[in-house]
Parts: structure tokens; sequence; C-alpha cells
């Protein structure tokens, strides 16, 4: 079941999904052609500025969509009727939209290693000394830590997106002004949560990472503690976001 | 078999009461014709049944459970509009909704399939309205759903088509372990499908009861009541 909604989440909007990895990868080979041509910092730039403006607009407009086109052309009906608990659906879509984050994180990885390399600015920054201090073990930790930290906070954002429509779907009218309102209030909410929930939470081990830090030219390791507090307040707030989500879409919204 | 309730049942529409204080238990076994005008509270009484809509008083209960993934799991529901994605093809359709309903009886879908000239590769947004409207009846009567609700099943579909659906619904229809709830207000096509009648009027029940009985009692056909009750 949850597969077959899954498939018809990334297939029902393949095409927009399609044009965003289209579009990225004119722009890489644009780039790719560029490299030689123009300073390798700035093919770098370049490269490196679409992502991180795009990327988290795309999520938030994509979560948004994948909701909206239901109740636009009234396939609502049928989602609404199956015989499914909400949380098989919601996790569906937003399955499908880390899907496409995915795709797109890859593409940018691939781009990038090719753009370094055609650049020549792989060779300059291996050769660096501060390669010889870091480990592939660590190398691939702070990587993973990095991008689970990226994707965590890509979710957030597309959980309150999803959460602020189909809360808006509760009113008749205004639902646009709903929608923004529910949106800034979250967000809102979710920093009190963190601020308060942070400093109840105080008696939470904290984390410690090994962060590599140059200091004048100088590469060292520094030992960095995170309160897990607030982190742990966040998740809290997450899940019930969640569940609240799954909640409004089973016992509250109609078609 | 799954048996209805409404019990005192209110639905508003902002200062429309599309439903008012409805109570009415609709008989399993059956196949009832939900019969008014438009705006009566036909497609407002389906949608509750199938969870769609929730209601701002009373309670709906299908075999004693509000409506829930546990009730939707029972009911196999025909909106009057098309709700099938556009860009699946027939096949997508029918896979996809199998995988949601254990009651999925394939070979009956392939045979309505069939029996409704359906092309299993052809994308949905490019069918005709009748042929969409096939499709529909294929999807919903492909279960052996002990409540089957067909909302205006025969809306803008073309005579020929028309007569098919009918003999779709009669074919497939189950006395023993079914029960189907079609609304209309086209009374005289279906008449003789229809083995109860419920007529509503403003959200409350006008007349309900056994076809034949009505049509004894009152000597006149369904049709004809239908005029009267709405004269």
């Amino acid at each position: 079941m949850w597969w077959q909604q899954y498939k018809k989440e990334l297939m029902g909007n393949r095409t927009e999904l399609l044009f965003l990895l289209g579009f990225f990868l004119v722009w890489t080979l644009f780039l790719l052609s560029r490299a030689g041509v123009w300073e390798p910092a700035v093919v770098i730039a370049l490269y490196g500025a679409p992502p991180s403006g795009i990327l988290p607009l795309w999520a938030l407009w994509a979560s948004v969509q994948l909701y909206r086109q239901e109740w636009r052309e009234n396939t609502s009906y049928l989602m609404l009727s199956l015989p499914v608990r909400a949380r098989v659906i919601t996790s569906a879509k937003l399955a499908a939209l880390l899907t496409g984050v995915l795709g797109f994180a890859l593409l940018f990885a691939v781009g990038g290693w090719l753009l370094l390399a055609r650049t020549g600015l792989w060779g300059e920054v291996f050769q660096r000394h501060v390669f010889s201090l870091i480990s592939w073990e660590y190398a691939v930790k702070m990587s993973l830590l990095t991008g689970g930290a990226v994707l965590a906070a890509l979710v957030i954002v597309a959980l309150v997106a999803q959460f602020a429509y189909v809360f808006s779907r509760l009113f008749s009218r205004l639902q646009g002004l709903v929608m923004v309102w529910t949106w800034v209030l979250s967000f809102w909410l979710m920093a009190r949560v963190v601020d308060v929930g942070g400093r109840l939470l105080a008696f939470m081990p904290d984390f410690h990472l090994r962060l590599l830090t140059i200091h004048n030219q100088v590469p060292e390791f520094e030992m960095v503690t995170v309160e897990s507090g607030p982190l742990w307040a966040l998740a809290l707030f997450v899940a019930g976001l969640y569940t609240l989500l799954n909640a409004v879409l089973e016992r509250a919204v109609e078609v | 078999m799954a048996t209805v309730v409404f019990d005192r049942v209110t639905k508003r529409f902002g200062r429309v009461r599309a439903l008012n204080d409805l109570s009415v238990t609709i008989p399993s076994g059956t196949i009832l014709g939900l019969l008014g005008p438009n705006g009566a509270g036909k497609s407002t009484m389906l949608k509750l049944i199938a969870g769609l809509y929730r209601p701002d008083g009373g309670r709906v209960t299908i075999d004693g459970d509000v409506p829930s993934p546990k009730t939707k799991a029972k009911v196999a529901y025909l909106p009057e509009i098309d709700y099938l994605y556009g860009w699946m093809t027939v096949r997508q359709i029918l896979d996809y909704v199998r995988a949601f309903y254990p009651d999925w009886d394939q070979v009956r879908a392939e045979e309505l399939l069939r029996f409704m000239a359906l092309d299993p590769a052809a994308r949905v947004s490019r069918l005709s309205k009748g042929m969409r409207a096939r499709l529909k009846i294929v999807v919903a009567m492909s279960r052996s759903a002990p409540l089957i609700l067909l909302d205006e099943p025969l809306s803008g579909i073309d005579p020929p088509s028309r007569s098919r659906v009918l003999s779709a619904i009669v074919s497939e229809f189950r006395e023993d372990g079914q029960t189907v709830v079609m609304s209309t207000h086209d009374v005289a096509e279906s008449e003789n499908l229809f083995q109860e009648v419920l007529f509503l009027r403003e959200g409350q029940v006008a007349l309900m009861g056994d076809a034949d009985q009505l049509r004894a009692q009152r000597g006149k056909s369904i049709r004809d009541l239908f005029e009267e009750v709405y004269a």
C-alpha cells in the first residue's frame, strides 16, 4: 500500500521534478563549458548559488503542490476515501519530496566533482596540508552529519508547509491567508518550543563534535559541545506537528 | 453486509443546511435509490458515509462505527465528479486502487473492463466523459465491498453508456452481501433498479420505503411519486 502511494506521488510529480533536474543539468553543463574561460572561483560560486536559493524554495513549493493538486483536480475524493491511516499518505508524500531532494543532491555532488576537476581546483585542494589531517572516516562522518542536517532542515520546511496547507483546508474562505499565517505562527511556535524546551531538557546529555578549524592558516581539531536540549525539543515539536497533520487529514479535513 | 445509520445528522454549508436533523437507517442487502432534486442533500449523505464530510451535528455510523479507515475498507464510493488521476492509464488506475483493497476482484475487473469496452492502455485524461464514467463504475464495482455508494453514476453519460452502466450495477450486485446506495435525480431510467427508495427534501426524509410496496400502495410509478413529492 505504502509503496503504491509513494510510486503514485513520484510519478504524479515527475514533470516538475524532471524540469528542476533538467534545469540544473543544463546549468552544470553550461558552467563546465565555462571552466578554463572564467575564473575558477566564479564558476564554483555560480554553481553553488542555485541550490542554496532554489532548493529550499522548491521544497516549499512542492510540499504545498503535493496536496494542492489533490484538491484542485478533485483526486482528494480518492485520496481521502482510501482505507489507510493518514500517516501512509503523509509519509509517502514526504518521501517523494525527499527522493527529489536526494536526486538533486546527487546531481549536485557529481556536477561539483566534475567542475572542481575541470577547473583544476581539486588538485589544489588536495595538495593543501589540511587534507593530510583528515581521515576518510572523519570526512564521511562529517559529510553525513552535514547532509543529514540539511535534509532535516528541508523536512521541517516541507512539514510546516504541508501542515499549513492542510490546516487551511478547514476553512471555506481566505484559505491563502490562513495558510500563510499558519506557516508564520508554526515557525514562531517552533522557536518558542526550542527555547523553552531546551531549558527544560537541559538535563539531557550534550553532544560532542570534533570540528576541524583553521586559525592563522593552521588547521586544528577542536572539541565543540552542542547542547542537546534544544535539539530534543525541536524533534518533539516536529513529531507533534506531524501527528497533528495526520489527525487533521484523517479526522477533520473534507473534500 | 453493512447497515448505515444517520442519527439526527445536520450538515451546514455556511447558512445552508444540506442535511437537517436527518435520522434514517439504510437497510442492508438492497439497492436503495436516493432520490431528490438538486440540493436535496443526496451527495452530502453519500459523502458523509464515505467519510469525506464530517457532520456538524449528530452521528453517522456504518455497522456501529463512525467513518474511519476501518469503515472506508467496507465502502466503494463513486463520486459524481471525475476523481481519478488523469495522468494514469486505465491499467495504472486499477493497479493503484487494487493495492488498497483486499476485497478487490481482479477477474471481475477484467470482465468489467471488457464489458465497458475500455482500453487498459488509454490515459484517463484522454477518455471521453462517457468512458470516464464507465471507468468509475469499473473501479467501484470490481470490489466485493459490503457497501457501494454511487453518486449520480449516469450524470452526463450518453444513452448507450447509460444502459451499460445500469447493466453492470445489476449484474454485479450480490443481494446476500452488498448494499448499493445510488443517488439520482433522473428517476425514469433507473426506476426498475431500485428495491428501496428514499426521497430527500431540504435535507430531510420526504418519503421512504420498499419500491414495490410504494407502487402498490399509491398506484403510481416511482417516477410519478417523484413528481408528486416534489410538486
